[in-house]
Formats: structure tokens, C-alpha cells, sequence
């Protein structure tokens, strides 16, 4: 075909530099049917012969004629579309004339089979290309499980016989290819048995040339009918892995892979990692990866109440460990786990199941110091903890489209964990003069297994926005623990004397709850909405704590064991009327709830009561008002205001004390009353899509009811020491001011970007300490601003720097106020220095400051790595990386609050040489990422 | 009248253009799939790309609806009030961009409202010719038999596929695409990255009420 447009287009040429063409012409002609009938309104076009360019077109008369009118006099591939019939094409040489009258062109029919099968029934575009006939194989519907045989024979002009031998239009089809490739030998029935139907996109029927054509490259003029089969996209599979190993100095080892398989429907990946490197759980890519396309899902968490604003994407809930390390200690870490996605568009299913567990070894050193009225006393401590945790844990989620106006979502998650710890603790207590030294070593060993599920089904009226949400949840938790407690008491006073403790605990608690909430909405017009909503949650608590000395033959302590068992019955109903119209949201509503607690206290199941039974019913009516506005130009406001109702914790209603630490005692409350708060939210957002200049402000304001407070009651008591009670109670409550505020500008576009932000926090807090009333007034802020510089693709600078200030001002002893300082200032460079070559460093210099204490810490520390990517698609990644090159890490923490304030220190992994070795399946990207080192 | 269209298709296709008046509204159900679209970002690293794709998935995409009113020789294309993801947001409103395309074909001229970058646009010109391949491929779209046709915008690098209508002789099409002998039902850009087709068979016909809008 291309030969011979080639020789007409030749042709044409050579023909014109002879004659003397006029320069332009008119084309003509008459459509008609292989009968000679003539066809109206066909559909004439003129097009560019090599590249089938569109030039003009024309419609038939209602007899069939058509004209083009001085036209260019140049050559044109004629092609005529008709309805019904195969598309004309006729490639039209350089007019000698002034009128190139065709004569009547006749087009063929196209097949009823192909035209009423092919493309009306089945809906599958037919290509013709040449000689190649092409159909959607999809669109024909086979039984599962049948083979390609079995469409076949379903395909219009395409015989199967008994044996399997296919004719197309009445020839052998000598060839089958799938995916253009030879598929097992030549035998073209081995392709069609074996193949299942729906793994088959496409079917193409096309003439080949002979295998002895295609061996010498002479064309012989045989040509043979050959089929492609076309495989759909889903069954098309994918896979991607990566594979890291390192070793460094001071016994310091990190492993890490994962691998994932997918197809269009199914993702399936499977991930692993272990070191000594303080990495406790995966980072957002590998999490990402991980999870694949359940990465994210719409919030759905079965509580209906008030709409808050548009929704969401969420990260699902934290069933797969996050690196969480807080900065203290050494751990040890490992962790696999395996997930599989399913996704045809109408049904979602995601599973994952994984294993982590941590192992952390802690030395720390704390010096804390507590005011009362007119003296303050010190306590020195030095923790040496060492703690294990595992978890096992498995999460489903599974939605269901039934169709645009049913879905249902079923989530379920099932969590086992384990946890052991040993601490050694020694606490030194002085006032003026050390009163005394206190030396524990605790226990614990603690078993638990937590169920939660949750079902929502959604339905959408024929009623243009009436919908219709209800939900249900089940929700079990068991733990099983013991504690065992020791402790020495040394005092220093006139005559020197120790103190023993021992304390074998059990702990046994279960939880149960039945939940359901119905969520209706309403549409009063366009703009207006009525939503409604009723939430109903039955809880069940048994808390069994049993203390026993196991000094006198394991006896109860009785005034230290509790068994309790509490119900909670809540109940909500809320009602609320929006507006929403362009960009505008106003939702302001009302909800009453009633909270319901049932509560029996004994020293152990069946035993006598110790108390009367507490019942406790709490009514609430709560407003709330969200406003969210979009403005023109990327701008964005927000408004909420809410009441919220927050009950006690089951523990603090307790009337037994808990007494882990002779010097630390938690008391409960009976008589506890819901905390109660009023909560206004502010915030603005603005973006500049051409500049990428980013804004964001955000004021919140919370004053607080009822709060409860942690009264503490301090007393010197006699084989004890310095003894600080707690017992939770209510209180007018303090307030609230944080704001923080985020800006982005490019100074030169894409290249150079300073970035601000800063928060200001102000809070008053009341605490109680031995009956004295006592306000905390904290007010801090704190400001940062970075500049971040990329020259060029193979180069980014950044400096940050960062000033945090805390001022604490106490109402009583005025003279304890502080003032805390951090400062921090942080640099870093990724340089690309030659191909395949990286460079990256960071550094970071932090100043802690308390003036009052003379304390001035100053920290410096230095990462530096190096990387080569090798192999062709840099397929392997080696790594030379040097952490904390001055060998300075410590963790520093300064804290102040209510009537104390701490300092800790905590030995963490300083400076140590790793080498790593990543193999990626895909090759490592070779760009330089902007955010994040990859240390 | 979709059943005298299809009558019309398969047994009588001589009687259809006694209808020589088209007028109506065509409502285009228009797919954005923005992890395709970041696909073709060239500073972008592909695996970076990949990850994207594989962690959005079926989420990636953005779906709306569009009605295109036309007439032999005007159109009219703009955002329906109806929203195409039912299920997105629960009545929330977003704030609705300036939008809209207008085409007279007889003057050969256009009048295109859009927002851009935060900015308001009124573009009024010469209808931009549109160098159009035409395919031999066939394939029906609403119960028309549509012809394809491909053309590719080198300054955006976007490969457009078009399937135009051969019994609807109407220049029109939805958004910017035009110029063909019949007019477009089904767009195609960059393999999937956005793409329009007519609702239907939804709606009564494909010219379900008068072009009103006009």
C-alpha cells in the first residue's frame, strides 16, 4: 500500500513537470451504493495523502453529487464516510483539468454482521487498517472460564471448527500471536485453547506475508491470514522491589526490602526491615508502597454528626508502624508484613497484615523541680529502662458500589500485642538539705488483644439530595498484665533508715462496645439542606486490679485492689441546617446528648460492694457552627465554633488508689463531672497558582468549663518521704490562645524560595496543689524561616533557623518563673558533583537555654553521606554515610507546667560509619529530591 | 426520537438529513485523571511517577459533567449544573469558575470566558484551525457510528484521539475541539489523561432538550 503511494505520488510528479497543470481545479464526482444508487449527504473529504491531514470536506447533495471548488490543484486522498458503509479512500493525482470529474464512485456496504454484531450490539470499534479488520474482543460476552476458542466462535466472520482449525473470511489462519509475540510454537490452536477469554482485549485479523517472504525478503505474493490477540491491561503485570543492607561501625546494622506485584485490578507487596539504627517503623514512602492504592480513603469512621466541610482523604488508621523514635535510648527494631489490594472500580478490598516489634534500652537523667506555697523541693532521678514491644496486627477494608445510589463499607481491624518492661529507677529527693533516696525496681509484663469493626451503609434518594447513612460498630479489647514492684527507701535524718516495698500486681481488664449512628440529610431547595443525625453506643468496662505482697505468702493488699465494672450508655441527637452554594458552606446546628455511667466498685468479683453503685447521668445540649468559604483567587476561610462534651476516664472515677511508686499516688474521683469546652476555630489559606506563593494562618481559641485538674497534695509522711498525691476534680478551668501561621514566596521562581513560620501559643492553667490554687501562665512562640536554593537540577542549598521561647509564670512563688530558650540553626547540601555521584550533607547546631537554672547546653551535629549509583537504569545504590561526625548527640528535653519544671537528658546512637548496598528493581531515581535527606 | 434515530442509522440512512436543522444539547461526561496528567510532567522523576499512580489508583480520577448546546452554525460549551460525583461530597458546594465556549462557524469566530491562574479571561478571536488526521477507524458512540480522527498539540505535547459523528453534519464539539465534518462525540487526550463522552444512554436521546442556552 505504501509502495503504491509512493509510485502514484511519484507518478503524479514526474506527470506534471511535463504538462502545465492549471493552478487550480475543481474536483467532482457522485457517491453511489455497488447498485448505482446514488447516496445523499455522504460525507466528503479532501485529505493530505501523506498524512491524511483534514483540508476540506463537503456533504453530497440529496442525489449524490459533491463538488469541491477551486480548490489548490495539488494531489489529495479523496475519502468518503457514509453511514453503513466501509469508509471510501481514493488517492486523487494532480488535476490536469480545470474540473476533475470522478467518475461515480461506488462504496461497499459494510457487512450486516460486522455492523449490526460487531458495532451496535457489542459496541467494539471496528478499525480498518489496510487490510486488518480489528474488534474489541472485550465487548463480546463469553461464561467465565471460557477460552479464546469459545469467543471466537462468537466473532463475526470468524469460523472455528471441531478440531479447533480457525478460518477468518473463509481462509486458515495459519498465525497466532499474542501481544504481537509467537506464543508457544506455531501450532495457532495452542494460543486459543489454552487462553481464557477474559484475559483478551482485542482480536486482529490481519494478511501476512508467507514465512519464505519474510525469510528471503522477497515478496512472493502469498499472503496468509494471521491473528493478533491483545491482552487487556489488567493481565498485564507489574512488579517493583527494592532490597538495602548496611553495616556500620559500633555494631550497627540496618536490612530492608520489599517487593510488590500488580496488575490493573490487584496489587499484592510484601515488606521487611530490622536494624540497630533507632529506625522503629517505615517512612512515608515505603508506606505508600506498601499499602498502594488503600493508601489513602475517604474519612469513614461510622460517627455521624455534624458536616464539617468538604471530605477528605485520609491515611488509614495506624495499623502499620510509623518511625516514631522520640529521640531517646537505643533501639532494636524488626518488622514484615504482606498486603493485597483489590480494585475494579465498583468493589474495593484491601488486607494487610504485619509484625513489628521494638526493643528500646534507656539511661536517663531527669531533674525536676516542684513548687508549693512557700518552699520548693528537688527530685533527681536516673531511669534505666528496658522495654519490648511486639504487635501483630491485621486490618480489612472492604467497599462495595452496588450502584451510583447503594454502598456499603465494611472495615475490621484485630490487633495482639505484647509488652515487657524493666525499670530501674533511683530518685533522689532534697529540699534544702537530700530527705531521702528511693530505689525501684518495677516489673510489668502485659498481654492484650484489641477487636474493632465498623459497617456503613450509604443510600442516595431518587430526591436530588436526600441521603440516607447508617452505621454499626462492635468494638472488644482484653488485657492481661502483672506488675511486680520493688522498692527501697533510704531517709537521712538524725537516725538513718531504710524502707522495703513489695507489690505483685495483676491487672485484667475487658472492654466491650456496641455502637450505631443514622445520619439523614435532607434537601429544602437548591441551596439548603437539613441534616440529622443519632449516634447510640452501649460500652461495658471491667477493670480487675488485684495487689498482693508476695512478702506474706502472696496476700491481698486490700486497699489497693480494686474490681470495678462500669457501663456507659451514651446517646446523641443533633440537627443542623446548611447552606451551600458556590464555594459558600454555612452548617450551624444543635445536638442534646445524654451520657449515661453505671459503675460498681469492689475489692475483687463477688465481693461485697465498697461503695454504693455510682450512677451518673450527664445532659448536654452542644452547638456548633462551621463556615467554610472559598473566595476568588485561591483563597480560602474557615470558621468553626463547638461545645464539646469530654466524659472522665473510666480510671479517674476509681475510689481506689493506684500507688506504682510509694512517692507518686493517683487517686479517683466518683463524682467526676464531664469536662466541658468551648472551642473556636480560624483559620485563612491562600495560594498563588502562577507563583506557587503559599499562605496560611490559623487561630484557635479554647476555654475551658469543667476541667479537670490533677489536684496534687505533697506531705512529708514518715517512712515515705516527699509523697505527692493526685486525685482528678473539676475546676472553672483555664483557656487557650495557639496560632500558627505558614508562609511560601519564591524570590526568583523555581529557583530561590524562603519559606516563614511561627506559632504563639497562650495558655492559663489552674492546678491545685496541697488546696492552693495556683494559675500557670505560659505564653511561647516560636519562628522559623528557611531559604532553600536551587541553581540548578544538580544542585539545592538550604538554611533553616529556628528560635523557640517559653516564658512560665506561676501565680504563687513568683520567684520561680522561667524563661526557656532553644535555638537551633540547620544547613544542608545535595550535590549531584558528577554523574551518578551525590553528596549529602547536614548540619544542625541547637542551643538549649534556662537562665534561671544557669543551664546552657549546646549541641552540634554533622551527617554526611556520599552514594554512586551503578548498573545500567542505576539499578545498584552503594552508600557511605557518617552519622554525628562530632560525636555530640543527646537528647535534651525542658518542660514546664503547672507547678514544675524538668529537664531530661537521655543517652541516645551517636557518631557511628555505615556502608549500604540497595538493589532497586526499577533503578533509583536520579534526580535530586527536594524535601527530606535520605540518610 | 432515539428510536427514530437508530431507525434512521441502520434501515433508512437516506432520511436523516431531511432533518437538516440540528439543534440541541449534547451533555459530555468529562474525566480528569490527574496521575496520568502528571505522567507526561517532564521534571518529574518516573518514579516518582509510578509511585503516584500505583498509590492513587481508581482515586486519581475527577469526573464532571459538561452540555454543549449548538445549532448548524453556533455552540455553546459550559460546566452543567449537575454534579457528576454524587458521592464526593455530600451536597458540598464548591465555588463554580468562570467557564465558557462559544463558536459561531458561519463568522468563524470564537468567545472563550476561562480562569486562569486566579485571573479572568475573556478570549475572543478567529476559530483556531485544528490540523486534523482522519483514521479509518470506526466505532459507535450514543448509537452513532463515529469516524476517528487524531491531532496532536506540540507546544502542550498532548495527543488528542476525536470520534466524529457521520450522520451528524455539525461542525461542533466539546471544549476547544471543532472543525470536523460531523460533530465530535468522544475525546480522548494523552491515552486516558482526560477524556469527554456524552452521557447517554441516560438520557432520552443524545439531543435531549432544546438549545435554550444558545
Amino acid at each position: 500500500m505504501k509502495k503504491l503511494k509512493a509510485l502514484a505520488i511519484f507518478l503524479l510528479i514526474s506527470t506534471s513537470a511535463f504538462a502545465q497543470n492549471p493552478s487550480k481545479t475543481t474536483i467532482q464526482g457522485i457517491v453511489q451504493d455497488t447498485f448505482g444508487t446514488e447516496l445523499p449527504f455522504a460525507m466528503v473529504m479532501l485529505l493530505n495523502p501523506k498524512d491524511s491531514a483534514l483540508i476540506q470536506f463537503a456533504q453530497s447533495s440529496d442525489k449524490g453529487a459533491f463538488s469541491f471548488k477551486n480548490v489548490k490543484n495539488i494531489a489529495y486522498l479523496l475519502k468518503i464516510s457514509y453511514v453503513a458503509y466501509l469508509p471510501y479512500q481514493q488517492l486523487l493525482p494532480v488535476s490536469t483539468s480545470e474540473i476533475h470529474d470522478l467518475s461515480p464512485i461506488k462504496i461497499k456496504p459494510i457487512t450486516k454482521e460486522l455492523l449490526e454484531v460487531v458495532i451496535k450490539t457489542a459496541k467494539a470499534p471496528l478499525s480498518i487498517r489496510g487490510d486488518t479488520i480489528e474488534y474489541n474482543a472485550s465487548s463480546f460476552k463469553v461464561p467465565p472460564g471460557s477460552s479464546v476458542e469459545d469467543l471466537l466462535r462468537r466473532l463475526p466472520g470468524i469460523d472455528v471448527d471441531a478440531d479447533g482449525n480457525i478460518k477468518a473470511q473463509g481462509k486458515d489462519v495459519k498465525k497466532v500471536y499474542v501481544d504481537g509475540k509467537t506464543f508457544f510454537g506455531s501450532d495457532p490452536k495452542s494460543a486459543t485453547k489454552t487462553l481464557d477469554a477474559h484475559t483478551i482485549s482485542k482480536v486482529q485479523v490481519f494478511n501476512e506475508k508467507s514465512e519464505q517472504a519474510k525469510l528471503t525478503g522477497v515478496e512472493d505474493g502469498k499472503k496468509e491470514k494471521a491473528m493478533n490477540l491483545e491482552l487487556k491491561e489488567e493481565f498485564k503485570k507489574g512488579s517493583f522491589g527494592k532490597l538495602t543492607g548496611a553495616i556500620g561501625t559500633a555494631n550497627r546494622w540496618a536490612a530492608r526490602g520489599n517487593y510488590n506485584r500488580f496488575n490493573a485490578k490487584e496489587q499484592f507487596s510484601i515488606l521487611g526491615f530490622g536494624n540497630n539504627i533507632n529506625q522503629t517503623g517505615v517512612n512515608w514512602e515505603d508506606y505508600g508502597e506498601f499499602k498502594g492504592q488503600n493508601t489513602f480513603n475517604n474519612e469513614d469512621n461510622g460517627d455521624f454528626g455534624f458536616s464539617s466541610g468538604p471530605r477528605r482523604f485520609y491515611r488509614m488508621e495506624d495499623d502499620i508502624p510509623f518511625n516514631n523514635f522520640d529521640g531517646r535510648g537505643f533501639t532494636k527494631n524488626g518488622g514484615a508484613g504482606l498486603n493485597y489490594n483489590f480494585d475494579d472500580k465498583k468493589t474495593k478490598l484491601n488486607s494487610s497484615y504485619f509484625f513489628n516489634q521494638t526493643q528500646l534500652n534507656l539511661n536517663q537523667t531527669s531533674r525536676r523541680q516542684t513548687f508549693l506555697k512557700d518552699s520548693s523541693f528537688l527530685s533527681l532521678d536516673t531511669l534505666q529502662q528496658a522495654d519490648f514491644r511486639s504487635n501483630h496486627n491485621m486490618s480489612t477494608r472492604f467497599e462495595r458500589e452496588f450502584d451510583s445510589t447503594n454502598v456499603l463499607i465494611i472495615k475490621g481491624n484485630l490487633r495482639f500485642s505484647h509488652a515487657n518492661s524493666h525499670d530501674i529507677q533511683n530518685q533522689l529527693f532534697a529540699k534544702t538539705m537530700p530527705t531521702n533516696a528511693l530505689n525501684l525496681d518495677n516489673q510489668e509484663n502485659l498481654k492484650s488483644y484489641r477487636l474493632s469493626s465498623t459497617a456503613i451503609f450509604r443510600h442516595r434518594f431518587k430526591k436530588k439530595g436526600r441521603s440516607l447513612a447508617v452505621s454499626g460498630g462492635y468494638n472488644k479489647s482484653l488485657s492481661d498484665g502483672t506488675e511486680q514492684l520493688f522498692s527501697i527507701n533510704r531517709f537521712f535524718q538524725a537516725t538513718t533508715f531504710t524502707e522495703q516495698v513489695r507489690q505483685l500486681n495483676t491487672n485484667e481488664n475487658t472492654a466491650n462496645q456496641l455502637k450505631s449512628s443514622v445520619l439523614f440529610t435532607e434537601s429544602l431547595s437548591k441551596k439548603w439542606f437539613w441534616e440529622s443525625f443519632y449516634n447510640l453506643s452501649q460500652a461495658q468496662n471491667e477493670v480487675r486490679r488485684q495487689v498482693k505482697n508476695p512478702e506474706r505468702n502472696h496476700e491481698r493488699i486490700d486497699p489497693l485492689s480494686v474490681f470495678y465494672d462500669n457501663k456507659v450508655l451514651y446517646n446523641r441527637l443533633g440537627s443542623s441546617l446548611r447552606y451551600s452554594h458556590q464555594g459558600v458552606n454555612i452548617t450551624s446546628g444543635l445536638a442534646v446528648q445524654q451520657l449515661q455511667l453505671n459503675g460498681s466498685y469492689s475489692i475483687d468479683r463477688n465481693l461485697p460492694l465498697l461503695t454504693a453503685p455510682i450512677q451518673n447521668t450527664y445532659i448536654n445540649f452542644s452547638p456548633n457552627v462551621t463556615a467554610n468559604i472559598e473566595l476568588p483567587n485561591h483563597k480560602y476561610l474557615g470558621f468553626s465554633y463547638g461545645y464539646n462534651v469530654k466524659e472522665p476516664q473510666l480510671s479517674d472515677l476509681q475510689p481506689v488508689p493506684n500507688v506504682n511508686n510509694p512517692a507518686f499516688r493517683a487517686e479517683g474521683n466518683p463524682n467526676l463531672q464531664p469536662e466541658r469546652s468551648h472551642q473556636v476555630n480560624l483559620d485563612f489559606n491562600y495560594w498563588n497558582p502562577s507563583n506557587f506563593a503559599n499562605f496560611n494562618i490559623n487561630v484557635e481559641y479554647q476555654k475551658l468549663d469543667n476541667q479537670i485538674i490533677y489536684a496534687q497534695t505533697i506531705e512529708n509522711i514518715d517512712k515515705i518521704g516527699i509523697r505527692t498525691t493526685t486525685r482528678p476534680e473539676n475546676r472553672a478551668g483555664g483557656q487557650q490562645i495557639s496560632s500558627w501561621f505558614w508562609i511560601n514566596y519564591p524570590i526568583i521562581k523555581t529557583k530561590l524560595t524562603v519559606t516563614g513560620n511561627g506559632n504563639l501559643d497562650f495558655s492559663n492553667t489552674p492546678s491545685l496543689v496541697n488546696r492552693i490554687q495556683n494559675e500557670t501562665y505560659t505564653n511561647g512562640g516560636d519562628v522559623g524561616m528557611s531559604l532553600n536554593f536551587t541553581p540548578d537540577s544538580k544542585l539545592i542549598l538550604s538554611v533553616r533557623g529556628n528560635v523557640r521561647m517559653t516564658n512560665i509564670e506561676y501565680s504563687i512563688q513568683k520567684e520561680q518563673n522561667q524563661k526557656i530558650r532553644n535555638h537551633s540553626i540547620d544547613a544542608s547540601v545535595k550535590w549531584n558533583f558528577i554523574p551518578k555521584m551525590y553528596l549529602e550533607s547536614n548540619f544542625n547546631y541547637a542551643s538549649f537555654q534556662n537562665e534561671r537554672f544557669g543551664f546552657n547546653q549546646k549541641i552540634p551535629i554533622w551527617n554526611l553521606s556520599v552514594r554512586r549509583l551503578f548498573m545500567k537504569e542505576n539499578k545498584i545504590e552503594m552508600r557511605l554515610a557518617a552519622f554525628d561526625l562530632l560525636n555530640r548527640t543527646l537528647s535534651i528535653r525542658q518542660n514546664g507546667t503547672q507547678n514544675y519544671v524538668i529537664q531530661t537528658t537521655a543517652q541516645t546512637l551517636a557518631r557511628y560509619f555505615m556502608l549500604s548496598l540497595t538493589y532497586n528493581m526499577k533503578g533509583h531515581d536520579d534526580k535530586l529530591k527536594k524535601n527530606g535527606m535520605s540518610f | 426520537m432515539k428510536k427514530i434515530l437508530l431507525n434512521l442509522l441502520f434501515i433508512a440512512p437516506i432520511a436523516i438529513n431531511a432533518q437538516q436543522n440540528f439543534e440541541g444539547m449534547v451533555q459530555y461526561l468529562v474525566v480528569q485523571n490527574w496521575a496520568k496528567k502528571l505522567a507526561a510532567v517532564p521534571y518529574i522523576s518516573k518514579q516518582q511517577k509510578e509511585r503516584v499512580a500505583y498509590m492513587w489508583g481508581s482515586r486519581s480520577e475527577w469526573k464532571a459533567y459538561n452540555n454543549l448546546y449548538f445549532t448548524p452554525t453556533v455552540s455553546k460549551y459550559e460546566a452543567s449544573e449537575e454534579s457528576a460525583e454524587p458521592n464526593a461530597d455530600d451536597n458540598y458546594s464548591w465555588r463554580k469558575e468562570l467557564f465558557f465556549m462559544k463558536r459561531d462557524f458561519d463568522k468563524n469566530t470564537m468567545t472563550d470566558a476561562i480562569e486562569h491562574l486566579g485571573k479572568n479571561y475573556l478570549i475572543e478571536d478567529e476559530i483556531q484551525p485544528i490540523e486534523w488526521k482522519i483514521q479509518n477507524d470506526l466505532k459507535e458512540v450514543a448509537g452513532h457510528i463515529c469516524m476517528k480522527a487524531v491531532t496532536e498539540d506540540t507546544l502542550k505535547n498532548q495527543k488528542m484521539v476525536a470520534w466524529f459523528a457521520q450522520d451528524i453534519p455539525i461542525k461542533a464539539g466539546p471544549d476547544q475541539f471543532s472543525g470536523l465534518p460531523g460533530m465530535i462525540l468522544e475525546v480522548d487526550i494523552n491515552d486516558g489523561a482526560a477524556t469527554c463522552s456524552p452521557v447517554f444512554p441516560k438520557r432520552r436521546s443524545l439531543f435531549w432538550y432544546p438549545a435554550m442556552a444558545l
